[in-house]
């Protein structure tokens, strides 16, 4: 903090310091830092109304109940850690926080989960080339179960176009828009592949995206900084942006949501593909796999022998998008 | 020389026993190593199949059909109303399958295999495979068709009928269903 900051929020708190009393002056009596500080009055804020008008930024002071509710909520949100250091409670908090923040702000009833990494299981999956006739079913559903940008059209999946007898991903067309499947071309579908060696992981300054444990590379939005050193780093092209507040119907809103997946996002912070954290999680397909018209797409647990996936991966003459980069993605194609 | 050259390949071989330089294949085949492949003529699966026979509109067949289905009378009264006029038999050219190629003149509340055998409409797999078997083979192991909603076992997969309309059972041309969304610049 620069010294004018620093000189104004000294006084600023000595300024409120007054009404409240004890309180106060105990803050201001302790050596703490910055951080702790304004923690603490977010904490003051919510214990009474009286310490709301004492503690709470001025721009609380004025307004409804509601309205400052909303802001301690901001103020505290504000402050919390990244989501991998957080202890059970403090992701409780958050939750409840953020479930409130959507109450009132938008009056949306959502339900975002904090569930685990399921024990003894990897993700994998299979895309059949031979199968996937274009009809961009899996693009419709992912929007939907993702809560993607309305306004930008926000994609995860690309379907590409490729004449046969190619296999180049540089002849590929992604913008095609014609009837389907068209005559002597094949369609290839990308995602995020949710590296095992993930290249965006490694760039990241600010430990925002990481590699949970069963394999899905997650991004905490509340952390990510936009600095767009992931979405250069992939090599796939699967990261994307948020160059506007993203926009989605309060009616579109899909309610079952994740911390780390489909929670609605805000601007300035990248998303992707999470193989549907929210469902995958439960045990269900992602949203991808089960729209899929034609069975093109398939989902797992490497773990489990008995699995479709791993039966592709043994039976199938499977390969992986750029395979030289070591990315080791978990996402592979075959033909029949 | 030739100390130091076995001495550094000595080390590079305990290197790659390292997690590090392991594949992501190798680690998955450490932690679970394959299963022998299913057979697919035993008979055992360790699936279960959408039933298909409380999606039929006309189920049970023999409502109208009470006493099989004779061709020659049928095509003696073609001024009849046809019930199935709807249906479109572009499967195979006719000097391959005609309907009684897996219909069952004498029953049509089944199917019947290619050595005469009745099979519910439940599991057109067993009519499907008499053609089909390399298809019914990756059915069978995961690789061709759909799995219903869950990838967690009881597995549950979608049957042939579920995605493949038998009398025509090729995909159709259509529209894509989204715009694209592609920056110019990018792929």
């Amino acid at each position: 903090m620069s010294g004018g900051a620093k000189a104004w929020f000294q006084s600023w708190l000595r300024k409120w310091n007054g009404p409240a009393g004890g309180c106060g002056a105990g803050l201001l009596s302790k050596s703490i830092g910055r951080r702790d500080a304004l923690k603490m009055l977010g904490g003051g804020a919510a214990a009474s109304g009286a310490v709301v008008n004492a503690f709470a930024p001025v721009n609380l002071l004025s307004g409804s109940s509601e309205e400052r509710e909303k802001a301690v909520i901001d103020w505290k949100e504000f402050f919390k850690t990244n989501y991998r250091l957080m202890n059970d409670r403090e992701r409780a908090d958050t939750i409840e926080r953020l479930e409130r923040k959507y109450k009132l702000e938008r009056n949306l009833d959502v339900k975002i989960s904090t569930a685990g990494p399921l024990p003894n299981v990897l993700y994998g999956y299979a895309f059949n080339l031979s199968k996937c006739k274009g009809y961009r079913e899996c693009i419709r559903a992912c929007i939907q179960e993702n809560n993607q940008d309305r306004a930008s059209n926000m994609q995860y999946i690309r379907i590409f176009e490729k004449p046969m007898g190619s296999m180049s991903v540089e002849s590929g067309d992604a913008r095609y828009y014609h009837e389907v499947p068209a005559e002597g071309h094949f369609y290839m579908g990308t995602q995020c592949f949710q590296c095992d060696n993930p290249p965006c992981v490694r760039v990241c300054p600010t430990g925002a995206t990481w590699k949970e444990q069963d394999g899905i590379v997650v991004i905490d939005y509340d952390w990510c900084i936009g600095c767009r050193y992931c979405q250069a780093a992939c090599p796939y092209w699967a990261r994307r942006f948020n160059w506007k507040e993203p926009t989605v119907p309060n009616e579109e809103v899909n309610p079952n949501q994740h911390y780390l997946g489909n929670r609605l996002r805000k601007k300035g912070v990248m998303e992707k593909c999470t193989y549907c954290i929210q469902r995958t999680r439960q045990g269900r397909l992602p949203a991808c796999a089960e729209a899929c018209p034609t069975g093109a797409r398939t989902f797992g647990n490497l773990l489990d022998p008995g699995s479709e996936i791993r039966y592709i991966l043994a039976h199938k003459k499977v390969f992986r998008l750029k395979e030289d980069l070591n990315t080791e993605p978990k996402f592979w194609y075959y033909m029949d | 020389m030739t100390i130091q050259f076995f001495a550094i390949l000595l080390l590079a071989c305990i290197g790659c026993g390292s997690e590090h330089h392991m594949s992501l294949m190798e680690k998955i085949e450490r932690a679970a190593p394959a299963a022998a492949a299913p057979a697919t003529d035993s008979g055992v699966r360790l699936f279960s199949v959408l039933s298909r026979q409380d999606k039929l509109a006309h189920f049970p067949c023999r409502g109208c059909h009470t006493d099989g289905f004779n061709l020659s009378a049928a095509a003696k009264r073609p001024q009849e109303r046809r019930s199935h006029w709807d249906v479109e038999l572009r499967h195979a050219p006719a000097d391959v399958m005609t309907c009684a190629t897996c219909h069952d003149y004498r029953d049509l509340n089944h199917l019947n295999k290619n050595n005469g055998e009745a099979v519910s409409f439940d599991e057109p797999s067993a009519v499907c495979r008499s053609c089909h078997f390399q298809q019914f083979k990756d059915w069978s192991g995961g690789a061709h068709g759909k799995q219903f909603k869950s990838w967690t076992p009881p597995r549950v997969r979608y049957n042939c009928t579920t995605c493949h309309n038998p009398h025509r059972p090729a995909f159709q041309k259509r529209w894509p269903v989204t715009y694209p969304s592609v920056p110019r610049r990018y792929p």
